[in-house]
């Protein structure tokens, strides 16, 4: 699954600089404690007359509204250059790497990248990192936990900044269309469906190994014994020998229909996962019929990443 | 967000948190402080070596920190008897911090210790305002504030100096803000709540009472009593009596003001020329006040007594400016019956020898001018002589000094004398005040020092009312003409030197610049109120100030401001480093070739995809990418126009063998 390629559209750059506009500003707990203790200052200066006290509680509420301007502008004018991620299993998180610039090559600090997610129940805080964008851009990876198979849209990414007095706390939203393929998860218990045919066209060129179940084919003289398949001869008085493989060159088509025993949808994307996923390890050139599409018999990354790509997206909108 | 708590960091906490602290080291008991400084020294320990710190892991020590707690508070209500006041609340604060700092752990108490730290601040200007203290808070605050910066920037990456540089130009551009405010928030007189009882102790000064020997400790005070500032041009030194309170009632011992002369002013008759002033007197905790002798307008906020002593309304607990005019030459003839007894008493049965000596002269002559001019004569015949250091007088002072030690200050001349004119049949009575003053030619005021304070006599004559006699005048008459300075040059460092030298006129001159610095200090700063808000915005030209045009010229101001500050901010960042467009100028040409730089792509790779398929360019894109990344990233001292010189002449037309 690392082999697999990312997806074309998935890794399409999106780049949004942070507008003026977009940037909300509100106080920290600990700005509505220092708030607190101004006030307490002030009542102090007041009651006392003490023009210092006064100068000080008058000092730190000018210092709190320039922190508000240095706040604003450690995320003023951000960009985010890109966002792509590689497609995972469902189950896994998927990474979305971000790439933020400094638009104006101002140095930043202490910028937190976060994920929202906002489900009927509040605001989740998914996932964060920090950067400290010294060098004027830097990387960020968002792992996104992922639940349902099919495209996982990033939709929003947050930023948001305490720097450099920690009361106030800047955030703004990177609206992007970056988006994951998540896979089906690989799962189901039926072996590859090698037909004879299969068989018989790959037996040239296959490389027999001792590691894998790979199907079964004619017995030909000088095969083990311990390789004949019985179960087979009981039943059709043919002389089956067990393939085993460690690299062969079987082909195999991987077919919605053969399915019928397994009635659930998401079982069959599942089931099919597994298959691409075993073929594909097994070196077996193999295709993908779907009701809606198919993919030639082919092999390797691409063409696996192809076929998964298919049973992800099967039958979204 | 969580930020971890480094050593740096804990380390920045508990050094600006002692900094805040230090100028209270005087004003608590030794035992607190040393115990706040065990407190820090063990946290800092616990942090960069293996000394274990009270948790709840260390049983023992966790016990041992509770006792600790308990024993301060007890130790400090004990002390202090219960009483909350300034100095048991700062002990109190002081002995909260230090446990605090044993848990100083988390981001929560980062935020806490240092919002305490900037409390600390304040509390310091419970004690003293001057500027030396509110330079030295401004840059507590610098230091609190970098503080916070260094917890607030990620990974710690920024150097110490960089975290004072933010955190400094953070204050300096609140500084407009905060004078802002100053001017305009609305000031409200009178407190909300009463003060504290110990707001004012440890205050010097002269006082209603004169117990023999007591201004000799004024006498050597170079704190400021008050300044004066006349609108035109100040009278000569010999005139410059200024009165504090009128003494009419001894126990022979102890002289006091008693209520004789607290009867409703009379009108005196002004005989030359009037002066209009403001004085700016320093708080003392009483009610009486300071006026050039004798006032002939005493404004709004004091009231004249009978025996011309002025008072306030309240006692003077903060720096109090008034305006008063006065006619130096004048005549003051009331006398009332209660007034003249006053005038006449004496202790019974003390001071039988002086008292013998002065029925003596009455017999020769009973004129009063002439049982003055007789007294006086006495002083200067017997040898009498002027001194701060004046023998001890345990028995029947008077007597002693008049007849015995013949040495002794204003007060000893001044007591002596009345207790002559009384004895004599001549009314009289004691007049505490200050004589003086040094002029500051930066700002054209004088100030009066506690070093300053005087004592004179007073006697009615019935000719010409009540007529001021300074015997002191007559045994040391530069005492008068140049101030107490004078006789105590032997006593200062720069007595060495020539009182004239270059040395000591640059001296003055720093001198004079300094208070000149803290008079106007004390003028706009610290004694701007109500009333002088009001002032300030009537001069201007408003005329109706309330607190709701005041709050909405203060949130103007702000907004003003904040966005002048924007402006100012964001525009400078706007022009773009020469670097990056000399760069963006390379990634054009390339772009104009196909090669386009991803905008997720680093330098380096972009390098590096060029290479592989321009095998001709490689060399040269290796080397202008190398080059900007060290110029940009690295920062490198390396040479900008060489990289803008291989940009410019880069080409992308090349082909290998070509």
């Amino acid at each position: 699954m690392q082999a697999a390629a990312s997806s074309a559209d998935s890794s399409l750059p999106t780049s949004i600089a942070l507008g003026l506009r977009r940037v909300y500003i509100v106080p920290t707990r600990y700005g509505y404690l220092l708030g607190g203790l101004l006030l307490i200052i002030l009542l102090g200066a007041i009651n006392y007359d003490n023009a210092l006290a006064y100068l000080l509680c008058f000092l730190l509420g000018g210092l709190s509204l320039v922190a508000m301007l240095h706040t604003y502008r450690n995320l003023a004018g951000l960009k985010l250059a890109s966002a792509a991620a590689t497609p995972v299993f469902v189950g896994d998180q998927a990474p979305f790497r971000l790439h933020l610039e400094s638009a104006v090559g101002r140095p930043r600090s202490n910028v937190s990248v976060l994920w929202v997610a906002t489900p009927p129940r509040g605001v989740v805080r998914a996932t964060a990192t920090t950067l400290n964008l010294s060098t004027t851009d830097a990387q960020a990876t968002l792992r996104i936990p992922t639940a349902r198979r099919g495209r996982l849209p990033l939709k929003r990414v947050r930023v948001e900044s305490v720097f450099p007095l920690g009361i106030l706390r800047a955030w703004a939203y990177f609206e992007t269309s970056a988006s994951a393929v998540v896979y089906p998860a690989p799962r189901g218990r039926l072996t590859l469906p090698v037909s004879p045919a299969d068989v018989a066209a790959s037996a040239l060129g296959s490389a027999p190994g001792t590691d894998d179940f790979a199907g079964l084919r004619p017995y030909r003289p000088g095969d083990r014994l311990a390789a004949i398949h019985w179960p087979a001869l009981a039943k059709s008085a043919t002389l089956l020998v067990k393939r085993f493989q460690g690299g062969g060159e079987g082909e195999v088509w991987l077919r919605w229909q053969d399915l019928g025993l397994v009635p659930e949808r998401e079982a069959r994307l599942s089931q099919l996962t597994r298959w691409v996923l075993d073929a594909e390890q097994r070196g077996l050139r193999y295709g993908l019929e779907l009701p809606n599409a198919s993919l030639p018999v082919a092999r390797g990354a691409a063409h696996a990443a192809a076929a998964l790509r298919l049973l992800a997206l099967y039958d979204e909108p | 967000m969580t930020a971890r708590l480094t050593p740096t960091t804990l380390l920045w906490c508990l050094v600006t948190l002692t900094l805040a602290l230090l100028p209270h080291a005087g004003r608590f008991s030794i035992g607190l402080l040393a115990v706040f400084a065990l407190l820090v020294t063990w946290r800092w320990l616990g942090a960069i070596s293996r000394v274990p710190l009270p948790t709840r892991d260390h049983l023992v020590l966790w016990i041992f920190k509770q006792v600790l707690a308990l024993a301060a508070f007890l130790v400090i209500y004990i002390h202090y008897r219960g009483q909350i006041g300034r100095d048991a609340g700062l002990a109190l604060l002081t002995a909260l911090l230090g446990l605090k700092v044993l848990e100083l752990e988390s981001e929560r108490d980062v935020y806490v210790l240092s919002f305490l730290a900037y409390f600390l601040v304040v509390t310091n200007f419970f004690y003293s305002q001057s500027v030396p203290t509110a330079l030295y808070m401004l840059a507590v605050v610098v230091a609190i504030t970098a503080s916070l910066v260094r917890f607030n920037s990620a990974l710690e990456t920024f150097s110490h100096f960089a975290c004072l540089r933010l955190a400094g130009t953070m204050v300096a551009q609140a500084t407009p803000l905060m004078i802002a405010a100053f001017l305009l928030f609305p000031r409200l007189p009178g407190p909300l709540w009463g003060l504290p009882q110990d707001a004012f102790s440890g205050v010097t000064g002269l006082s209603d009472t004169m117990t023999i020997g007591e201004i000799t400790r004024l006498g050597a005070s170079d704190e400021i009593a008050f300044r004066a500032q006349f609108d035109g041009i100040p009278p000569r030194a010999a005139d410059l009596y200024w009165r504090g309170p009128v003494l009419w009632d001894t126990d022979g011992r102890t002289w006091r003001a008693g209520a004789s002369g607290h009867g409703p002013a009379t009108p005196i008759i002004k005989l030359g020329p009037v002066y209009a002033y403001t004085v700016l007197l320093e708080p003392h905790g009483e009610r009486w006040l300071l006026g050039l002798d004798a006032v002939t307008n005493v404004g709004d906020t004091a009231r004249a007594h009978a025996d011309l002593s002025l008072v306030a309304r309240n006692p003077v607990k903060k720096r109090l400016r008034y305006r008063l005019e006065s006619a130096p030459v004048y005549a003051a003839r009331a006398l009332s019956a209660t007034e003249r007894a006053a005038a006449l008493t004496l202790p019974y049965a003390r001071h039988p020898k002086a008292l013998a000596l002065a029925r003596q002269w009455r017999v020769a002559n009973p004129a009063p001018a002439a049982l003055v001019a007789r007294a006086l004569d006495y002083y200067r015949e017997q040898g009498f002589v002027y001194t701060l250091l004046p023998p001890a007088l345990p028995r029947d002072s008077v007597d002693q000094f008049l007849f015995e030690t013949h040495a002794g200050f204003c007060e000893h001349y001044a007591a002596s004398f009345v207790v002559l004119m009384r004895a004599a049949g001549v009314p009289a009575r004691v007049v505490t005040g200050y004589q003086g003053g040094e002029f500051n030619d930066v700002s054209d005021y004088l100030v009066i020092r506690q070093r300053d304070a005087h004592a004179w006599a007073e006697v009615y004559l019935p000719e010409r009312g009540w007529v001021r006699v300074d015997p002191t005048a007559v045994v040391a008459p530069s005492r008068l003409s140049l101030g107490i300075d004078s006789l105590r040059t032997a006593r200062t460092p720069l007595a060495i030197l020539d009182r004239n030298s270059t040395a000591v006129a640059a001296w003055r001159q720093m001198t004079a610049l300094w208070d000149a610095a803290n008079f106007q200090w004390a003028q706009w700063v610290l004694g701007y109120s109500a009333q002088r808000q009001f002032a300030l915005f009537t001069s201007l030209g408003f005329d109706a100030i309330d607190i709701a045009s005041l709050m909405f010229a203060l949130t103007g101001a702000l907004a003003i401001l904040v966005g002048a500050l924007a402006l100012v901010m964001f525009r400078a960042r706007e022009v773009r480093d020469p670097l990056v467009l000399a760069y963006a100028r390379f990634c054009g040409k390339l772009a104009r070739v196909g090669l386009t730089r991803a905008p997720h792509e680093g330098p380096v790779a972009y390098a590096e995809r060029v290479a592989a398929t321009r095998a001709d360019l490689s060399v040269e894109v290796t080397r202008i990418s190398q080059l900007y990344t060290a110029l940009r990233y690295a920062e490198l001292p390396l040479n900008r126009a060489l990289l803008e010189r291989l940009i410019r002449k880069f080409k992308t037309t090349r082909r290998s063998g070509g």
